[in-house]
């Protein structure tokens, strides 16, 4: 009896957890079909749940905000957008079923909102069997426009390869002898962490502590006993894990004793927001978008989207009305809806956008654009913000295509 | 290395007051109660809240009992409706818990990261002696190594502590020897969320809140019983204090290794003593 229940147990724990798992996927190669004169449809495939429902909602609220926009002056071309939603579970399995209903059954060619590299990497190869054409707008890895790129996918977001120059720019600008690193211990923070050795070996300064904490760590404190407090801090980590690190490291004390903290890209609103404490005032932060960046394009939007929301926009917020600026464009330029047709034209396109003009490379579908570094300061209304105070152009964060992938 | 110590103390801490009430409910009502990481999370959301109207102080006791409260009423209008059927009807139904609380909690406060402020009294560093460390995580090591005491000593010297070792060892015969096991089982469900929701406050100024706090802790816990072995108590009290103990001291002498220790240490027991460390099924 007792062991019949354990066992039980066991069997149905195990089901449950392969239930939670598994996404149907697979299909037939049937293409998107569109009317041509009709609406551009997209597919808005986001983690409504999960570890990365925050920056889906933040994705989402962009999208949406640029889709309203649109349909407001009168749609794209002569065009009404429409948005068609899915939640991708924050997995490869779940954003595969869930691109392929929306690409498929509801004929929403044009996707959008994936939060993490695994989950794009799983769609991307199914683009062109699909006739469908994705924007990546958070998800870094450098595969995706490298060795695993493909026609039908373009990134309007930094890369892991951008995220290092700029941090390696900045901290060439630097005459601290001395760091220490913490990195989360994925491809993300791996490449980091490489990135900032070797800029460090070229200054001549020193690399101490280096710190690898597995994605979803609760407490850090193991990690912060190791951390020397002398000269600066290199932070590579993102979401709850950055909010815990940083709330730990101020309890803990140490955060206050370094002369200076960079983050690479954890320093976002959102984390800003949760932490909201004094003693991050002064730290340093880069990300490939700022609401703060110094251009006339940021600011009009920053003003639309707060005048409509009451709020000011995240800087995934902006990242998400990018991606959707990106397809806009492409279909401007083509004069047409048809996937191809807009991909054939974002290759190599020049456009405005929140962050100026920037340009898709044709070689990799990686996209030019600045970078930002900035430092976190209390704006008027009270809010811990990060004021950018450098932009970093694309020709010194992004100088050349990814070798691995050639498209053109 | 005397700092990794505690920082092991305080996170085995949080796992150990999590897997006994976790323990406890499958001991009784043998279920293992998959919404258990989703009371806790629920707790620690509830405790923001009512911390930022009244006090820290307030949420640590207020929360806990309503939690037990609510244990009891899905004790008395559910598990005990299931008692005699397949295991799968009560994990279904603390697996649907999970989701119901976890969407609740994500349309009442959103998904994004919250972190709280411990109380004033709480707030800086004490120092040791041979260091200086964060107060608050002492109190998290002290609160919860005291309500384990206090359960061990319910457990094993109250009279209703007889009954629910009785009943969790044989309830067939406990039932039979006039023990109203139905009624020890609502105690020990309450007692179990109680724990969850405890741990819940206690893990806000400690930990970030998220809607992922949930599943995150609850897979630790599940290896945590497994390994101190299901059904028993004391075993896994002994389990959250060894993993919580390796995590921190591995994530220093040997980095790679540390998101696998508790997975390892799992894998080593159940291929050398799958009965778990505490080796018998008896409720302490």
């Amino acid at each position: 009896m007792k062991n019949a229940r354990v066992r039980g147990g066991a069997i149905v724990a195990a089901a449950g957890l392969t239930m939670a798992a598994a996404g149907c996927s697979g299909g037939a190669a049937n293409t998107a079909k569109q009317d041509t004169d009709g609406p551009i449809r997209v597919a808005v495939v986001t983690p409504q749940s999960g570890p990365y429902a925050a920056y889906g909602e933040e994705q989402r609220k962009g999208i949406q905000f640029a889709a309203d926009e649109a349909n407001a002056d009168g749609g794209i071309d002569g065009h009404k957008i429409e948005l068609e939603f899915a939640d991708d579970l924050g997995t490869p399995e779940g954003a595969l079923a869930a691109a392929q209903k929306l690409v498929q059954d509801k004929q929403a060619p044009y996707v959008i909102g994936m939060v993490s590299s695994p989950e794009m990497a799983a769609v991307t190869p199914k683009l062109e069997a699909w006739d469908a054409l994705m924007i990546g707008t958070q998800g870094q890895s450098d595969d995706l426009t490298g060795k695993a790129c493909t026609p039908r996918y373009f990134r309007t977001t930094a890369n892991d390869t951008v995220g290092i120059n700029t941090i390696a720019y900045w901290l060439g600008q630097e005459d601290e002898p001395q760091w220490d690193s913490i990195a989360a211990d994925y491809s993300f923070g791996q490449a980091s962490t490489t990135g900032v050795e070797n800029a460090l070996e070229d200054e001549g300064s020193d690399l101490g502590a280096k710190l690898f904490s597995p994605l979803g760590t609760t407490d850090f404190g193991s990690y912060l006993s190791q951390l020397s407090g002398k000269g600066g801090l290199v932070v590579s980590l993102a979401g709850a894990d950055a909010v815990n690190f940083y709330k730990q490291a101020l309890q803990f004390g140490v955060l206050q004793k370094y002369d200076t903290v960079l983050a690479n890209t954890g320093l976002s609103s959102t984390t800003l927001a949760a932490l909201d404490d004094d003693r991050l005032v002064g730290a340093l932060g880069t990300n490939n978008w700022l609401p703060t960046a110094d251009t006339p394009e940021t600011a009009a939007f920053v003003k639309a989207y707060t005048e409509k929301n009451g709020e000011g926009p995240t800087e995934n917020i902006g990242n998400g009305y990018m991606g959707m600026q990106t397809i806009f464009a492409g279909i401007e330029k083509a004069g047409s809806i048809a996937p191809g047709d807009v991909a054939d034209a974002l290759e190599g396109l020049t456009y405005d956008s929140i962050q100026g003009e920037v340009t898709m490379r044709a070689e990799d579908h990686q996209i030019e654009a600045p970078t930002y570094v900035g430092t976190v300061e209390r704006d008027a209304q009270g809010q811990l913000i990060l004021k950018a105070t450098a932009a970093i152009p694309a020709s010194e964060n992004n100088p050349t295509a990814n070798p691995d992938c050639n498209l053109k | 290395m005397s700092v990794q110590v505690l920082n092991g103390l305080a996170f085995g801490v949080l796992l150990l007051v999590l897997s006994s009430g976790l323990a406890l409910i499958f001991g009784l009502r043998g279920v293992v109660n998959f919404a258990h990481g989703a009371v806790y999370m629920l707790a620690a959301y509830v405790a923001m809240s009512l911390s930022g109207r009244t006090s820290f102080w307030v949420a640590l006791v207020v929360v806990p009992v309503v939690l037990a409260v609510a244990g009891l009423l899905v004790d008395r209008f559910g598990l005990r409706y299931l008692v005699g059927r397949s295991p799968l009807d009560m994990v279904l139904l603390t697996f649907g818990l999970t989701f119901v609380i976890a969407d609740v909690v994500q349309s009442v406060w959103g998904t994004q990261a919250y972190t709280i402020d411990p109380p004033s009294v709480l707030a800086g560093s004490t120092d040791l002696g041979f260091a200086t460390y964060p107060t608050y995580r002492l109190f998290v090591i002290a609160v919860g190594l005291l309500a384990c005491a206090g359960l061990m000593t319910w457990l094993k010297f109250s009279r209703t502590g007889l009954f629910v070792r009785a009943s969790s060892d044989d309830r067939v015969t406990a039932g039979a020897m006039g023990v109203d096991v139905d009624r020890v089982s609502a105690t020990v469900v309450a007692l179990g969320f109680g724990l969850a929701g405890l741990a819940g406050v206690l893990a806000g100024p400690y930990l970030t809140l998220s809607p992922a706090m949930g599943t995150q802790i609850l897979i630790i816990t599940f290896i945590v019983v497994v390994v101190g072995g299901l059904g028993s108590i004391g075993g896994p009290m002994v389990a959250a204090l060894l993993i919580g103990l390796a995590n921190s001291i591995t994530a220093v002498h040997a980095p790679t290794l540390s998101a696998y220790v508790p997975y390892l240490l799992m894998l080593v027991v159940l291929l050398l003593r799958p009965q778990g460390i505490a080796g018998r099924r008896t409720a302490l």
